[in-house]
């Protein structure tokens, strides 16, 4: 009996193992209360895309979405990460779930005439893709909110407006993902993470 | 008479030819391109701390503890409030200046590229001592605050 029950005890630590990895963590601090744990939540936000279309978190309920912040007038990182997002819209065409985020920290330059300038320049629509502006707190504090990753990674970017990071968060705000925008290599690896997550939605 | 006169025309284009502004290259001009950014990107990342020290000091001179110090005091947090914005206006301003005339001189001879790249580096020079002057001057009066 012993020996039938070693093979099914290797494959349930094998299949574990392989469950443990098609899982992507979820990143930020983490509180416990009453024994529930509590994962970090992009807080509530309100900002107008290039189309002068209002962004809410309810524009990507049910959809999971790559957050970058940029600038128009950017004349290093931006332009290197952009290319990088356009390659990963392109690696997924057809994925309605997927959808983009780019903040503009640039609150005198980039209005919304701007953005759609700078969106038509790039073709990039709105129907997937959000060139956002607001105020300027309010662009700073989501920003902070996004890179709270950096509290516990050292690695992670500080003065995030300019750290060419991109950041893939999950249906329930929860960021799942992040890397150097810059970095072919990286962003490669990061799109088998964007996969990973849609494979997580279609199993439930 | 007229054959030195001659001479020294050809004398004085071989001299201006050989000590006159050389044609700079692609290379070097790539290079000073290279240092203009690296200048730009080793300040850049602090526009958020900018943006915090400066919205820092506001509150702090909308505070009661505000009404308590002396006008030297008051005096300083709010220059360097105004030297905050100055440098953060600066830089932004330097970009979008950069970009608009980065897409002017395309297609400009090297030596016209040459100026404009040493003019862009002394500007970003400047912008980027403002910046570091105006969070240092910010860090000293948060640590008197402190005290």
């Amino acid at each position: 009996m012993k020996y039938i029950l070693l093979p099914i005890a290797m494959m349930a630590i094998l299949s574990a193992c392989v469950e443990e990895e098609r899982q992507l963590p979820i990143y930020g601090e983490v509180d416990i209360v009453e024994g529930d744990t509590i994962y970090h939540t992009i807080r509530d936000f309100t900002f107008m895309d290039q189309d002068s279309q209002i962004i809410t978190n309810e524009t990507f309920a049910d959809h999971i979405y790559i957050a970058d912040f940029f600038f128009t007038t950017c004349p290093t990182i931006c332009p290197k990460v952009k290319q990088q997002l356009i390659r990963v819209r392109d690696a997924f065409p057809d994925e309605g779930r997927l959808k983009f985020l780019s903040h503009s920290i640039d609150t005198r330059r980039d209005s919304v005439p701007t953005l759609r300038k700078f969106a038509d320049k790039l073709n990039i629509s709105s129907d997937r893709w959000h060139l956002v502006t607001g105020d300027k707190k309010d662009l700073y504090d989501i920003a902070e909110d996004y890179f709270s990753i950096a509290k516990e990674d050292p690695n992670a970017p500080g003065g995030y407006d300019h750290s060419g990071y991109i950041i893939l968060v999950d249906k329930n705000r929860h960021i799942r993902a992040y890397c150097d925008g810059t970095d072919p290599d990286k962003v490669d690896a990061f799109m088998k993470d964007i996969q990973k997550l849609i494979d997580e939605i279609d199993e439930g | 008479m007229k054959n030195y006169n001659i001479l020294a025309v050809m004398v004085s284009i071989l001299l201006i030819s050989a000590c006159g502004i050389k044609e700079p290259s692609q290379s070097s001009l790539q290079m000073l391109e290279e240092e203009v950014m690296a200048i730009h990107d080793s300040v850049m990342p602090d526009m958020p701390k900018i943006h915090y020290q400066k919205e820092a000091l506001v509150d702090w001179s909308k505070s009661e503890e505000f009404e308590d110090l002396d006008s030297t005091d008051r005096q300083n947090i709010a220059s360097a409030i105004r030297a905050l914005k100055k440098a953060e206006d600066a830089m932004w301003d330097w970009m979008s200046d950069y970009a608009d005339e980065s897409e002017e001189m395309k297609g400009s001879d090297d030596s016209l590229m040459n100026v404009f790249l040493l003019r862009q580096k002394s500007e970003i020079i400047r912008v980027r001592d403002m910046m570091l002057s105006s969070m240092s001057a910010a860090d000293s009066l948060f640590n008197t605050q402190n005290q």
